[in-house]
């Protein structure tokens, strides 16, 4: 089996997320890191391949993004992965999550990968949708947030949160699942890993490289059209009953709710 | 044609109130720019008339009763696209939610619509 990873270069949570007015994309600036929610995907290939229900025979993380989305894969290398593939051109920049799916589908014809596995969200723009988009493309099944994962009679059985508790779903191979962040804990990369990473083969290709339209991807090639930005409205400020007389803050409450029809 | 089509999830003979929700903002979008609301509903036995008319409350002025297999995107989509593709809504609005993440994205795609999520507002043009 060959699993392809999913992963994305994020900026760090502890940077203040802000769109920048001039492009309307996220700020990206500041520091970056490997997005925290496809560090689970990647345990989970570990799993698989380490639980030895099925021969795993190369685990790939790939990434569409900048020059310095490298990192990112150079961590996804050290927690496990075998080696990286980036998809970077400047043709890319601004593209929706469409044009995302899309491009990162074509990366991945490439890869003929039986199993995609992504985390639920990126800690960016938070959409949990690009799997979706991707297996679409792919004509591949698509399940969301799963949260157990087992290799069973040539395909894989897969636990989902869904709105109303958990399903279990069979789903046939090749498929494009994504994990929610409770499927596992995922490891610490050894400083060792840490250290080779940087060592393992990792390939840069362009949209020409795997045949995307240019004409698809991009902020042109973007269904999706940013408009304005404005920053939410301030919430009023609260009113505190400090509680001096028992008898006199219920009183107060009482008609701070009865003001409101609450009660 | 300017009209806006929803999918309502149901569990256990209640409907969502995430899906009504996007009911109600469809139906408040459709009138905007001359058009309606309809509803799609999947599943089996337990989709009642009176379950399905009741979502006309929320501003449906038609809804489509399919049968399928509930909890999963591909068989809703599948509805979707046959009901689209008779109908012609220009707009398909869906609640939030972690169904509702998975069947807007694929829907979009399959569609070949642009997909957003998360949002606040819809403006529809």
């Amino acid at each position: 089996m060959k699993i392809c990873v999913l992963v994305k270069e994020v900026p760090d949570a502890a940077v203040e997320k802000r769109i920048d007015p001039s492009t309307g994309r996220l700020d990206r600036s500041g520091e970056k890191n490997l997005n925290p929610y496809d560090t689970h995907a990647i345990e989970a290939a570990m799993q698989i391949r380490e639980g030895g229900a099925v021969e795993v025979d190369e685990i790939v993380a790939v990434t569409m993004g900048p020059e310095s989305a490298v990192r990112a894969l150079h961590k996804a290398v050290s927690l496990g992965a075998d080696r990286s593939l980036h998809l970077s051109d400047a043709a890319l920049a601004g593209s929706d999550v469409a044009a995302t799916g899309y491009a990162l589908s074509k990366a991945l014809e490439k890869e003929q990968p039986d199993l995609v596995l992504l985390g639920q969200q990126s800690d960016d723009g938070e959409c949990y949708t690009i799997g979706a988009v991707v297996a679409d493309h792919l004509k591949m099944p698509s399940l969301t947030q799963v949260i157990q994962l087992d290799v069973q009679d040539g395909g894989l059985r897969c636990e989902r949160q869904a709105e109303y508790g958990y399903d279990t779903v069979q789903v046939s191979l090749p498929a494009v699942i994504s994990v929610g962040d409770a499927i596992n804990e995922p490891r610490y990369p050894s400083l060792k890993a840490i250290m080779g990473a940087r060592k393992k083969p990792l390939e840069t290709v362009a949209t020409g490289d795997v045949g995307i339209d240019a004409s698809e991807v991009g902020e042109e090639g973007s269904r999706v059209q940013c408009g304005e930005f404005h920053d939410p409205e301030a919430k009023a400020a609260g009113q505190i009953i400090e509680d001096e007389d028992t008898d006199e803050t219920v009183e107060k409450i009482v008609a701070w709710l009865d003001e409101r029809k609450l009660i | 044609m300017a009209d806006v089509l929803t999918y309502v999830l149901h569990y256990e003979g209640k409907l969502n109130k995430n899906s009504l929700g996007a009911v109600s903002e469809g139906a408040a979008r459709a009138s905007e720019v001359g058009g309606e609301c309809h509803a799609l509903v999947l599943g089996g036995d337990d989709l009642s008339d009176e379950l399905c008319q009741s979502i006309g409350a929320y501003g449906a002025t038609k809804v489509f009763r399919a049968k399928g297999a509930e909890g999963l995107a591909q068989p809703i989509i599948d509805a979707m696209a046959k009901v689209i593709g008779e109908h012609g809504h220009s707009y398909a609005l869906f609640g939030g939610g972690l169904l509702g993440f998975e069947i807007g994205a694929l829907g979009a795609e399959h569609l070949g619509g642009a997909v957003g999520a998360d949002r606040l507002a819809q403006l529809v043009r």
